[in-house]
This record gives structure tokens, sequence and C-alpha cells, in this order.
């Protein structure tokens, strides 16, 4: 028989102790597993949504607000910004890509985001040295080409069951609120369906920015007309309207990532909009507030590892004084000191472990459930069953505690004197 | 064999007088069955302690098998008791996280004279030689005294142990079952050529083995210096 095989016998001898000592190590292994997965998922999941673009240029307020708008489909835009600024911005010889996008209207809660085809070309990632893959393909049908053809995200079209050919309306307002007017009179087609690509664009409609011009310029004409009395427009009022025609941001491509900083300062001065670098402003968002969660949680973690540790040391010492006899015979039969040692340690060993193995089930099992209200609240992909170098030092850090919580008992087994021990029986 | 010399040994105080063994000469030969006798507190257990190595004299000698035991290193000692010394204890000692076949086993595993493959054929051997080949995977709770006492027998000659020191290893029993015991210790000791040494205060148990030492002197109150 083993050393470990001895201390499993002792550990199970006492199943309702070792129990709840193994449970208590895994609810510190579990949180220090799901907190630090949770955190560095979002993060990735974050920069890796926001790696298309170097700049969104939208209305001046809070740059985290127009990026989290217009990247993330989350929080409402900082307002509009006139169309020509977006002219403007497609000519500039640092910009490689610039595109229009235009928000105001929902479906089932789904933001219908209106741009032009160009989207889809400049969203593409690099799938290795050589070449890129396109981040919204179509799965089914095409891309839009013209006003009112809409193009689904794969969560919308999974969640709402729509399907080439479908027409819906779209609903005012960026989320879905009772009693909300659909615009009946501008139905949208379904035309395509993406690919599932695990950002927040699975979450979106795309569709053309005409579309959106179309059903807020006439709701405004309709608004004016019913309640400030105003005529309807005509076909040159219309046209003139039209250069007065707005969009909610412009993301850029830049010819070179260096002239970010630049660039965005003399947005910032010369002009009446504003500049906002997606990966500086997600940066500070993690700072602000993911950093300062992590620091809590993790402090709460390794609070509940040294509670842990205690309940190893106790049970272990609680087993050690009541085994006295046991090691005593052992040290009888042959049994050395160190071998002594090591068997208690061993059994802190094992309980430390099985916490360990269990915690980061529970852990990862608890980041699977929280992965799906990401993905359905906010299109990120979550990977719950992944491990990286800080989660395993981190492991390894409440083995260790584990371990030295064992050296206590384990020195008292050391020291023990069999003839003592014996002849207290 | 087994040589004490002039071992001297302090045990403690009492009554403002230091307790202490002491032990001018005594020699067991090899395959011999010496009955220790004497009233409980006289040393005979503390006797035995000193033979296996578990207590070390203030002064003298104690030699097994031609070894110095007081020259030992604490880890060689531990050795040597695990390969040539067996024991038995009145209150069997046995360790009840394990059944009886496992307790066996942990015998040899500290003794290491046994190979590891050879460890279960050997306790099951020992175990029917005792008459527990159906009580194997039971636990000491769940067993007689008279099977325990059997159990720790097979333990303690697990790795064919060339000395077994028995602490009066009937006292616990009934005497029809001690009387049983007795003679399976013996016949056992004689089988394997193992040396006795055998404590008891019932001088009738110990009359039946061939030898007998009395103990009774060994332990006196001095003043203390």
């Amino acid at each position: 028989m083993t050393l470990t095989g001895m201390a499993w016998k002792y550990l199970w001898r006492r199943p309702l102790v070792t129990l709840l000592t193994v449970i208590s190590i895994a609810l510190g292994a579990a949180l220090i597993s799901s907190v630090l997965t949770i955190l560095r998922e979002t993060k990735d999941a974050f920069a890796g949504a926001n790696k298309t673009f170097d700049m969104v240029v939208g209305a001046k307020g809070s740059p985290l607000q127009l990026v989290l708008s217009t990247m993330y489909h989350m929080d409402v835009p900082t307002g509009n910004i006139p169309y020509s600024r977006y002219q403007q911005l497609k000519e500039d010889a640092r910009v490689r890509y610039a595109i229009p996008i235009g928000l105001g209207d929902n479906y089932e809660g789904f933001r219908i985001v209106g741009s032009e085809t160009n989207l889809f070309s400049a969203m593409t990632r690099a799938k290795d040295d050589q070449a890129s893959e396109a981040m919204l393909a179509v799965t089914e049908g095409r891309i839009f080409t013209n006003a009112f053809e809409a193009v689904l995200g794969a969560f919308v079209a999974d969640q709402t069951g729509l399907k080439i050919g479908d027409e819906f309306y779209g609903t005012h307002g960026l989320m879905k609120l009772e009693g909300s007017e659909e615009h009946k009179d501008f139905p949208f087609k379904v035309v395509g369906i993406l690919k599932h690509n695990n950002s927040p664009n699975d979450r979106a409609i795309f569709t053309h920015l005409e579309s959106i011009w179309q059903v807020h310029d006439y709701e405004e004409e309709q608004h004016n007309f019913l309640f400030k009395g105003a005529p309807l427009k005509d076909d040159v009022e219309e046209e003139e309207e039209a250069d007065k025609r707005e969009v909610t941001a412009v993301l850029l491509q830049l010819q070179s990532v260096g002239q970010r900083i630049w660039m965005s300062q003399q947005i910032q001065n010369d002009t009446e909009s504003m500049a906002a670098i997606p990966i500086n402003e997600m940066h500070r968002l993690y700072q602000k507030l993911l950093a300062p969660l992590q620091t809590g949680l993790l402090t709460l973690a390794y609070l509940v590892v040294i509670v842990s540790a205690l309940t190893v040391l106790t049970t272990l010492y609680q087993s050690a004084e009541r085994r006295r006899r046991d090691l005593a015979v052992m040290r009888a039969l042959g049994g050395l000191r160190g071998e002594m040692f090591a068997l208690l340690l061993v059994e802190a060993a094992l309980l430390t472990i099985i916490g360990i193995v269990l915690g980061w089930l529970l852990g990862h099992g608890a980041v699977q459930v929280a992965s799906v209200h990401y993905r359905e609240n906010m299109g990120l992909a979550i990977q719950a069953w992944t491990i990286d170098r800080v989660e395993i030092l981190s492991l390894l850090s409440v083995a260790l505690a584990g371990v030295i919580a064992g050296l206590v008992p384990a020195a008292i087994a050391y020291r023990s004197s069999p003839v003592k021990d014996l002849s207290r029986v | 064999m087994i040589e004490l010399t002039d071992c001297q040994l302090a045990l403690g105080q009492s009554d403002g007088q230091t307790v202490r063994f002491h032990l001018a000469n005594l020699v067991f030969e090899a395959g011999e069955q010496t009955a220790l006798i004497g009233p409980s507190g006289c040393g005979k257990s503390t006797l035995l302690n000193l033979i296996s190595g578990l207590l070390k004299p203030d002064s003298g000698s104690v030699r097994v098998r031609g070894i110095e035991l007081t020259d030992l290193s604490p880890a060689k000692l531990d050795r040597l008791r695990g390969e040539h010394i067996g024991f038995i204890y009145q209150s069997f000692n046995l360790l009840d996280a394990f059944t009886a076949e496992e307790n066996v086993m942990i015998g040899m595993r500290f003794g290491r004279t046994i190979s590891r493959g050879d460890r279960l054929k050997r306790a099951r051997e020992l175990l029917d030689r005792v008459g527990l080949s159906h009580r194997m995977a039971a636990r000491p709770f769940q067993l007689s005294v008279g099977e325990r006492q059997r159990i720790a027998i097979a333990r303690a000659l697990a790795n064919r142990p060339t000395i077994l020191l028995a602490d009066e290893p009937t006292g616990a029993l009934d005497p029809t079952t001690a009387n049983r015991v007795f003679d399976l210790i013996r016949e056992l000791c004689a089988e394997e050529a193992c040396t006795l040494a055998f404590v008891t205060h019932d001088l009738a148990l110990g009359g039946q083995l061939p030898l007998q030492f009395d103990c009774s002197e060994l332990v006196k109150q001095e003043a203390s210096a």
C-alpha cells in the first residue's frame, strides 16, 4: 500500500469533514478561476471586436460612449454629425476606409445599423501572414445593395426566426420598449444572413444608410405636418434636405496606425466632431472598471483561500492528534519519521488538489453559464474552458497554501514519540 | 543474538526520587523463546522498547544481531526495526482505517523486506495461517478481540522478523482465547525461526516457555543526586 493510498483511506474515514474541507478549497479556487477567466475573456472579447477600426468620429461627448454605441452596439450615441463630415474624411489621404454609421431604430431590441456596402469589405481580420478573412461574411443570401434591404447578424436570425425574403418593420429607438411605434410604411426585406463571428455584430441588423434617412425624414415631415402644421415637402425641398443629412458616426481605418493620435487631436481641435480611438477607450474602461473589480474580487477570493488553508490545517491537525497512536504503531513497524511527515503532507496535498480541480470545474462551469448572458446581451463570445499562465499561477498558489497548511500537522507526526504515544493507550 | 549489558535509563521522578531502569546483563540466543515475568510497572515494556530501539539507554549497550543500537541514527534504527523486529501489543494496536488484509500489508510496507509484488500473497498466507482467511476484508472494529490479536500476530510476522517482541499479548483476552493465542504465537515463532521475548504477568503462562526472566528488580527508585 502506498502512502497516497493510505492518505486517501484516512481522508475518507471522516467523509463529512473531508468533504467540507474540499468544498471550502473548491469555493476559493472557483472564485479565483471564474474571476480571472471572465475578466480575461471579457477583455479579449472587447479587444477582438475593436481591432478592425483605428478611430471613430462622432458628435462631441463621451468618447467611450461613442465607441460602445458604434462598435459594440451598446449605450446610446453621442449625437449626429453632418454627412459632409463623412465625405471629407473619405477623401482624406490618411484614411484607407471610412464607413458611415446611422443609428436610430431597432427590431425586437436588435439595432438597425445603417451603413454602406464598403462596411463588408473593410471588416476583415488577419487569417495568417498572407491572407485575411471577412468578418462580416454572409452565410445565406447576399449583402444589401438598395435601401430597405437588410442583412441579419447570426444571433438576430437565430432569435427572431427571420429568413431570406421575410419582411419586418423597424421600431423607433435603440431598444425594445413597450408601446413603441413601428415604421409600418417602411418594411425591411431580409436579403442576407451573416455567419457567426462571435462579436457584437452578431446582434446587429445591417442595412443601407439610405433606409435610416428615408424613415427619419418621413417621420420628421409627418410630425411637423401633424403637430406644427408645416406643409409636406416637394421634390426640390427633399433634395435640399439631402444636403443636410447626418450620420451617427464614421468608422475609420487609417493607412498607418501611427497617425491615430495626431489625427484624432486634429479632429478634436479643428472640427465640431470628436475622434475616439477604440483601443484606448477600451483600455481606459478596463483600467477604470474591470481592473479594480478584478482586484476586489481576487482579494475576496484569496481571503476564502486563506480560510480554506486554515480549514486544512485544523482538519489535519485534529486528525494528526487523533492518530498519534496510529503514527506510533507505524513507527514501531519500521516507518521512518520522514514517512510520517510525508503521509500528512500527502493528505494536505490530496485535499487541496481535489479542491482545486473541483473549484476549477465549478468556476469555469459558472463562466459557461455566464457566457450565455454575455452572448445574448452583448454579443461577446466568452470561451469558458480556457486557462492562462496567471490562472495557473494563482491556482498553484492555492495549492501551495494548502501544502503549507499541512506542514504543521506533518511536523507533529514527524516529532511524535512512539513510546509515549503507545503508552497513552 | 540480543545482548543487553549494564543498561541504565532514567524514567522520571516519583515522590522526589528518580525512577531508574537498570539491567546488568541479559542475553537472548537466536530462536529462543523467553518469558519476561514480573508485576505491572516493573520495566518489562521498557526492556522491549530498548531491544527494539524505540528507547535509547542513558548508558550501557544494546546489541541486536551484532549491531550496537546505541550507535545507530534514528533512521537506521527505524529500518532495523522494520526488517528484524515484530511487535505484538496487549491492545492489538491495529489501524482502524484499514481492513485486516491492509493492516498486514502496512506492516510489510514499512518493513521493506517483502517485495511489493509478494505482499498481498504473503498477507493472505499469514491470515490463512492464523485462521482468518474469511475475515480479510473486515475492519478491526468488526472483529472479536481474539480475531484482532490474531491479525496483530500476522502483521508482526509479515516481514519474517528474526525477533518477535510480545508485550502482554494475552492480557486483554479470556483464558481460553489467551491460551489459543499463546500457542499460536509459539507455533508461528518456531515455524519462522524467530527469537521470542514474551512479556506476561501470568506465571502459569510464562512457565510454559522454556526460559523465564524475572523483571521484578529492573526498576528502582533512587534518591536524586
